[in-house]
């Protein structure tokens, strides 16, 4: 498998699911990476040199808003994240780009599965 | 040991960074925060300061927004400024010509009184010229302050 491909596939994808993530609920950056190991194995064990530079530029964006809270398992000081009102525009906006790329790109793979059938 | 190895990361982070400094602090805070979350979870914290991947390559990634250029910037045009003052300074007082109307290079055991051509004498333009450099100088500096401030 062509393997640069396949990192900028993760890659783009990473910032959606991040945006997925933390829309669902304000989370600190570990959790974020523990939850895309558990439930996003295809991605790989996902790492802070990934994750952390792609939060900042979110943040940086106005997407993510992030404080300062008391983690309710050990009371650690914890930085937590949550979507802006233009992080939720951008990601249903995202969203709805990703499901029309979806759908053209397995348009083009059924073409190439008919193709090879033929 | 580990601490120590997580505590030169950081540190090497932090000198690779390109960014306001409250930036800086903010990144190191996550750092460290990342860190021991990975602890309290039973990690370990070597295999977690791996993730992060080479101290430069992280600092790139994550401070990659605006890169300071405040002091190169500023040293290397408060130099040219410098050597620009100078240089017309020297230009118009020409301290190693004598004046074309001068006897010789007698002029000392002569009365005569040699008056250069322009309104202002060499040490005053000196002195004018410096003043105006630092005038400057300080006006680059207010300004790279401001745009710290702004930043920050």
């Amino acid at each position: 498998m062509e393997e640069n491909t396949v990192r900028q596939f993760k890659k783009g994808g990473l910032e959606l699911i991040l945006l997925c993530l933390i829309a669902e609920k304000e989370r600190y950056g570990y959790e974020l990476l523990a939850e895309l190991d558990r439930a996003a194995p295809v991605l790989g064990f996902a790492r802070e040199g990934t994750v952390y530079p792609i939060l900042y530029r979110l943040q940086n964006a106005g997407l993510l808003a992030c404080r300062m809270g008391t983690s309710p398992r050990n009371g650690g000081t914890k930085k937590y994240y949550s979507l802006t009102e233009k992080g939720r525009t951008a990601l249903t906006e995202l969203a709805s780009f990703w499901n029309g790329y979806a759908a053209c790109v397995e348009g083009f793979l059924r073409r190439a599965a008919l193709k090879e059938e033929g | 040991m580990a601490e120590r190895r997580s505590e030169e990361y950081i540190r090497q982070v932090k000198r690779a960074l390109r960014c306001p400094r409250a930036q800086k602090r903010e990144i190191e805070q996550d750092l460290r925060e990342a860190l021991r979350s990975a602890v309290e979870n039973g990690e370990d914290e070597a295999a977690a300061l791996a993730r992060f991947g080479p101290a430069d390559e992280f600092a790139r990634a994550a401070g990659g927004g605006k890169p300071l250029r405040g002091k190169g910037f500023l040293l290397t045009g408060t130099l040219l400024l410098a050597a620009g003052a100078g240089g017309t300074a020297a230009w118009f007082s020409r301290p190693w010509q004598a004046p074309g109307d001068a006897i010789g290079q007698a002029d000392a055991a002569t009365g005569i009184q040699v008056v250069s051509g322009l309104p202002v004498d060499g040490p005053s333009l000196l002195l004018g010229g410096s003043a105006l450099l630092i005038l400057l100088a300080l006006g680059c500096f207010f300004m790279a302050w401001r745009r710290r401030r702004e930043e920050q």
